[in-house]
């Protein structure tokens, strides 16, 4: 079957393997969870398809923890446990990914800069290595295993039944605050101000030059108080066929850009918006992915520390509008402390996510920004990454040599691999 | 009221997503197979996901000495039972091994019957019950390329023709469903086009809505029918020519 992650770059042919066959063991695979990383993290040759892995196995009422299998979608935990007044302690953009897809990308969400990456809400998890070792992971068992599949991106073992801690929430509403920012150092401030709101993004319009560079819409949130738990069934959307590649020009771009802004009038708005709106906006559209057109597009995010952060991202700014290389959504946010994980991509500093339509010229335009980001200690997303060199890897990831060592010492580097892996580690 | 499906074979796909999706629509749940572990995961899973009540039990069709046993054991009369266990080996495995073909007219065909003529006889006594069936597209007609696995199918849609003849004057209904292609555990190397491969989601929500409008025999895609429609028309001097 022909697979690719969400970005449609690339596609390749893959086989799948069921993991109770035996057959899965003899050559190198990587299990597939359900396609929502951008890039080639979970496409080989062979897969075996953990969607099929999907049982929620037991939950405990008092403490709030939840044990499911690895290819439960987030959605599928939402829609069973906010109605009873629960939610998952992080969620990234789209809820349409699984609980083993989490932890290998170690997601983050809108609360990073409070409550850390998506393991910190990870209490344990059983990882197969072998075909006959499954082992417990958690703080207190295997530690280096727990460390380095969180934000392993499936390199270290297939992630079996996992158990996690939902936290108590009294609404599926959320309050969210906006501020119209003119320019860079004005959205940097509303982030440094409202650092203590739980949730907190912005969306860059890249298309501003000079004094507006960096113009955006910040918006906090926090989850309402009004005791609404009842979820609404909403009809989606459904993007029918690749768009055009021309759809996307500079112009349409200006356009829904400019829309979008100004949609706010005010400097400071607050209202109240559906969960679903606020974390998962695209969600209700399905497809998005083929308004790029059929070659498909990359995403490319990358962090820079707090100290660089300001500089960097004026200088990405600036080339951006100088290429009119505009991205439809440009994601900036503040992330809090870095974590133990060797992989895990945040660091205390900024993030900027932006998409790219899959061309030679965008193709050269990030490798050249990537390196900019590496010269001042940045790195970039490995979810999201599919055009990374080995070089580029190597010198922004600090603990590469400890998770090569690792794979080697359990013998996962011959089991497990992605043309993500092939790439960056020479697999 | 609760009502409660009974599935039979229950850790097959197409069981596990019938399950979900009934339990979704309220229904309490009893799962029965030989893996009583597995059942027991489908069993919390069900009960964490929609909050009804659910239960399992250990059943082997292919002992069919043990079918009255739990029968009698069952705390309710089923509102819907759906016998979804079921096997399939290749033709040459069949072909070339007598037990395989005895192992598939087992569990297909004779364990089904057994189980079903005995609760058939608790449904009558409350007059209500609905009894769902899978049949297969490849009972429709023989061909070489599985005419053992698709005699056992044709074997239950004879069964069911009569066993509805028979119940014509009750409330009990019979559904037959012919899944065609399914990408489940059984089918996972083979090769399936796509347009003709559904899912067991769809699968239960098509059995779902086969039962809410007492439907009698399911396609599950629609193609299907025109298929095998086809397939039967082609005239047997030039059928037998071909490679089907």
């Amino acid at each position: 079957m022909k697979v690719s992650g969400w970005g449609r770059y690339p596609v390749i042919e893959s086989k799948e393997i069921s993991l109770s066959c035996s057959s899965l063991w003899k050559r190198d695979f990587i299990p597939k969870g359900n396609l929502r990383s951008y890039g080639d993290s979970a496409l080989s040759e062979i897969h075996t398809d953990m969607l099929k892995h999907n049982k929620f196995l037991s939950f405990d009422e008092k403490s709030g923890i939840l044990s499911i299998e690895a290819g439960v979608l987030l959605s599928e935990i939402i829609e069973v446990f906010l109605p009873k007044g629960w939610f998952l302690g992080v969620v990234p953009g789209t809820k349409f990914i699984t609980i083993g897809g989490a932890i290998a990308s170690d997601i983050h969400g809108k609360n990073h800069h409070k409550d850390g990456c998506f393991s910190n809400f990870v209490e344990s998890f059983k990882l197969q290595i072998s075909e006959d070792k499954i082992v417990d992971c958690s703080r207190n068992s295997h530690l280096d295993l727990f460390e380095s599949t969180c934000g392993g991106m499936g390199l270290t073992g297939i992630i079996k039944e996992v158990s996690i801690r939902l936290h108590r929430v009294s609404s599926k509403n959320i309050v969210q605050q906006t501020f119209k920012c003119n320019n860079l150092k004005e959205t940097f401030n509303a982030f440094e101000e409202n650092s203590s709101a739980t949730y907190s993004v912005a969306w860059i319009d890249c298309l501003q030059k000079k004094n507006k560079l960096g113009r955006s819409l910040v918006m906090t949130g926090e989850f309402c108080n009004d005791n609404n738990l009842k979820l609404d069934t909403k009809k989606k959307f459904t993007i029918p066929f690749y768009f055009p590649s021309f759809f996307l020009s500079k112009l349409t771009v200006k356009l829904f850009n400019f829309l979008y802004f100004n949609r706010v009038r005010k400097s400071e708005n607050t209202n109240i918006v559906d969960f679903e709106n606020f974390f998962f906006p695209l969600d209700s559209i399905n497809h998005w992915n083929k308004i790029y057109g059929d070659k498909g597009f990359f995403q490319f995010q990358f962090i820079l520390p707090k100290k660089n952060s300001y500089v960097g991202m004026r200088h990405v700014l600036e080339v951006l509008a100088e290429n009119n290389a505009g991205s439809f959504l440009a994601v900036l946010k503040l992330y809090g402390k870095e974590n133990n994980n060797l992989l895990s991509f945040p660091m205390n500093g900024y993030s900027l996510a932006l998409d790219f339509k899959n061309n030679k010229e965008n193709i050269k335009l990030v490798s050249s920004l990537t390196d900019y980001i590496i010269g001042i200690k940045g790195r970039v997303y490995l979810t999201k990454d599919s055009v990374m060199t080995y070089e580029q890897f190597n010198k922004s990831y600090k603990n590469i040599a400890k998770f090569k060592s690792l794979r080697e010492k359990y013998n996962l580097n011959k089991t497990f691999v992605s043309l993500q892996s092939k790439r960056l580690l020479n697999d | 009221m609760t009502r409660w499906l009974l599935i039979i074979g229950s850790n097959s796909d197409i069981g596990i997503a019938c399950a979900r999706f009934f339990a979704s629509k309220g229904f309490n749940v009893f799962l029965a197979s030989r893996n009583i572990e597995l059942c027991r995961k489908i069993s919390s899973d069900i009960a964490i996901r929609y909050s009804v009540q659910t239960d399992y039990g250990h059943i082997d069709l292919e002992d069919t000495n043990s079918h009255s046993v739990f029968i009698s054991n069952l705390q309710f009369s089923p509102d819907v039972t759906l016998i979804s266990a079921g096997l399939m080996y290749s033709q040459l495995e069949a072909e070339n091994n007598f037990q395989i073909a005895k192992k598939m007219i087992y569990a297909n065909y004779l364990g089904v019957l057994s189980f079903s003529e005995l609760i058939v006889k608790t449904l009558i006594k409350n007059n209500k019950g609905t009894l769902i069936y899978i049949g297969s597209v490849a009972g429709d007609r023989g061909k070489k390329s599985n005419y053992i696995y698709g005699s056992t199918k044709s074997a239950i849609e004879t069964y069911t023709q009569g066993l509805e003849h028979r119940l014509n004057h009750t409330n009990i209904e019979i559904i037959l469903v012919k899944p065609g292609f399914v990408d489940t555990k059984m089918t996972i190397d083979l090769n399936l086009p796509k347009i003709l491969t559904a899912m067991p989601g769809e699968v239960a929500v098509e059995i779902y809505s086969a039962f809410i409008n007492k439907k009698k025999i399911v396609y599950i895609k629609p193609i299907w029918r025109y298929i095998m429609l086809i397939i039967k028309l082609i005239p047997k001097f030039i059928f037998n020519k071909t490679s089907l």
